[in-house]
């Protein structure tokens, strides 16, 4: 029997729909994901749940805001949609939240 | 649950609240007008609850009806579940029976908004007395819309990691139900605060998520079959029908969803449809006069 980490991973954001579709794109990024901040993530892919952590190996790291975590993950959803190709590929996540916003509402029809 | 509304809100939404347990959650619902088994039965969608239905509620309890209007789990005054799986349509089906039966209620006219209308036509599929009459607003029956296969704006926003990042961790989703609002309530503090309310108390809202994934796209998706018996269902339902729909909705267009629906209820012909051209995807803010009468209508016709 393994013994648990002494330091366990910090789960940062679970995603328990994630479909079929993406699931290769989500392998092509791998196991550990470095954002533009240069902040690692942990992927890891069961099923369609996706639980993205900090690793145990950051934990003494200096803790980052609640909004720059959300840019990073933002960067990982850009890079996921990227990764999809197609459609996807072309989406900017910063224009669909301005648009949802109800900066540009035109975009919506 | 919520159980104090802020002032504001509160002045806005007087409503006596009312609570079952359902599932193990304790669901909230409005309960206004007469002590009766049959009921006007006003159903919310995705992100509102109740509130929603606020000036349509005292007129047609005032007509003499009782009006029962509940939040659905993760929505106004109600739990929050913390599972996607527990918000599965047929789910929010079952939890709404246990309401309508914990308040002693046989006969239904109900009003179906967005995710209202799965709901409220579940709920009349599986207890096949209960629908009286069906009015019916910028709503479907499970099957996504032309706008729901477009990836750009709608697939893309609730996308792997971005979904959980706009609807439970930034209320990108919740904010943005601005835009199917006229521009008064938009920009009405009191209003945007009872819309922002289950999102600000619990910190997120995962079942605002679970309701975007829940729209089928096609055979193979877990809402189908409910789409499909839905819409095999809406043929032989030999009720009154009343319409009131926003024209200017890009979601829900009358043309696709509305003139189908239409077409396909036995007396959806029966009457003019009220198509209001400025009137966008929460048509209830847009429309409480014509929905509150249209539901009295149908209470007259359907309960006679």
């Amino acid at each position: 029997m393994n013994d648990p980490p002494l330091i366990p991973e910090e789960t940062v954001l679970v995603d328990e729909g994630v479909p079929d579709e993406f699931h290769d794109a989500v392998r092509a990024l791998g196991s550990e994901w470095t954002a533009p901040s240069g902040r690692r993530y942990g992927l890891v892919l069961a099923g369609r749940r996706l639980v993205v952590t900090r690793p145990a190996s950051q934990a003494f790291a200096p803790a980052e805001s609640g909004e720059e975590v959300d840019q990073d993950l933002l960067a990982l959803g850009q890079a996921l949609y990227e990764a999809r190709g197609g459609d996807w590929a072309a989406v900017r996540l910063e224009q669909l939240a301005l648009v949802w916003s109800g900066a540009n509402r035109r975009d919506l029809a | 649950m919520i159980d104090a509304l802020p002032a504001a809100v509160e002045a806005a939404f007087p409503f006596e609240p009312h609570w079952v347990n359902a599932g193990g959650f304790n669901l909230h619902y409005v309960d206004e007008g007469p002590r009766s088994p049959d009921v006007v039965l006003l159903l919310h969608g995705n992100p509102t609850w109740s509130f929603l239905y606020r000036k349509i509620i005292p007129k047609v309890a005032a007509a003499g009806h009782r009006v029962i209007a509940p939040d659905f789990l993760g929505s106004g005054r109600s739990d929050h579940g913390d599972a996607e799986g527990q918000y599965q349509i047929t789910h929010h089906v079952r939890r709404t029976l246990t309401v309508l039966e914990s308040a002693g209620v046989e006969r239904a006219v109900m009003f179906c908004q967005d995710w209202g209308g799965p709901i409220g036509m579940g709920c009349a599929l599986a207890r096949p007395n209960l629908l009286s009459g069906l009015g019916l607003g910028n709503t479907f029956w499970g099957e996504g819309s032309e706008f729901h296969h477009r990836v750009f704006p709608w697939r893309a926003l609730h996308g792997p990691v971005v979904g959980p990042l706009f609807f439970n961790r930034r209320p990108v989703f919740v904010d943005g139900a601005r835009l199917g609002m006229p521009s008064e309530v938009a920009t009405d503090p009191v209003a945007q605060l009872a819309y922002r309310l289950p999102w600000q108390v619990h910190g997120s809202q995962l079942g605002t998520l679970a309701w975007p994934r829940a729209i089928s796209l096609g055979p193979g998706h877990p809402t189908q079959p409910l789409a499909d018996a839905l819409w095999e269902a809406l043929g032989s339902w030999d009720v009154p029908v009343r319409f009131v729909w926003g024209a200017a909705d890009p979601v829900f267009p009358w043309h696709e969803q509305g003139e189908r629906l239409r077409d396909r209820l036995p007396r959806g012909h029966g009457y003019d449809p009220v198509v209001l051209p400025e009137g966008r995807h929460f048509i209830q803010e847009f429309a409480p006069d014509q929905i509150a009468q249209a539901m009295i209508d149908l209470a007259r016709e359907g309960f006679a």
